[in-house]
């Protein structure tokens, strides 16, 4: 069993670290398609109030939901729920740390808050959720 | 590239004309976990030709992008829902829907939400976007 699933409500999982760096952010940029010169291109990001480049919101979704998959298993891509607001730029240069703690538990489900910050600062936050069983591919037909 | 403007999107109007196909496939979902490896420095496992769930940033993209929002737009928030896997061989359609638009602060936001289904027409993700609209050329 996931070690998340063993834990209690206000129990907390350890934390993970992630490294954005701009060669990180162009990467991403390629693979998502996501080409929007304020992640891409300093000139233009100059020009904005953000005054550099910025990471995708996305990008820190992304290190949410892959430490999600290592802390709740397959059932994070059967049956994970999530809801998080963008609350602050992140640059290159600067580590995420993502941090889970869980607020709610029944037979059924486990939800947690979840934050990623740099250093002190709330960069998104917000809640996922995930069945305490996945549903081994039944819904992908393969049952 | 011209750009749309806020003022032409309408409630329930749906991006793109037709769903948006993305073809899943080994190069695009290791080229996705190599750049959250790279992040990670190296703590992320394969899970073969399954694909991260958070690929649904990559595959709605084609019908975030119909928008022809103009740069410098911001998202505000995100709703994923996970409802089966994605895995390499997959052909996803995903459409996106206007659901609200308002002012606040100065800015213009804008309410979307995806659908995404499989070559069998199951239901793999739906999601609701937040953003920020960009500033427009006068």
């Amino acid at each position: 069993m996931p070690e998340l699933f063993n834990l209690a409500v206000g129990e907390r999982v350890p934390s993970r670290t992630y490294r954005v760096e701009q060669d990180i952010i162009d990467r991403y940029a390629v693979v998502s398609g996501d080409h929007n010169p304020l992640h891409i291109d300093p000139a233009f990001a100059a020009t904005t109030p953000y005054g550099r480049t910025i990471a995708h919101g996305m990008m820190t979704l992304c290190f949410l939901s892959d430490s999600m998959e290592e802390w709740a298993g397959p059932s994070w891509g059967e049956t994970g729920a999530l809801e998080v607001a963008f609350l602050a730029p992140v640059h290159a240069d600067e580590a995420v740390s993502v941090s889970l703690e869980v607020v709610g538990k029944d037979d059924d489900r486990i939800s947690c808050k979840a934050t990623c910050s740099v250093d002190e600062r709330t960069v998104m936050a917000g809640e996922v959720s995930v069945a305490l069983t996945p549903n081994t591919g039944a819904a992908n037909g393969d049952a | 590239m011209t750009y749309r403007k806020y003022d032409d999107l309408r409630i329930g109007q749906t991006f793109p004309d037709q769903p948006a196909m993305f073809h899943v496939n080994e190069a695009c979902i290791h080229g996705f976990r190599d750049v959250l490896r790279g992040a990670a420095r190296g703590e992320v496992a394969s899970k073969g030709d399954i694909a991260p769930p958070m690929l649904a940033a990559v595959y709605i993209r084609p019908a975030q992008n119909a928008l022809k929002g103009p740069p410098g737009g911001v998202h505000a928030k995100q709703v994923f829902q996970f409802h089966c896997p994605v895995k390499a061989g997959d052909v996803l359609s995903t459409t996106l829907e206007v659901l609200e638009k308002y002012d606040r602060k100065g800015r213009r936001y804008l309410v979307s939400g995806t659908r995404t289904t499989n070559q069998q027409g199951t239901v793999v993700t739906t999601g609701r976007i937040v953003s920020i609209w960009g500033k427009e050329d006068a």
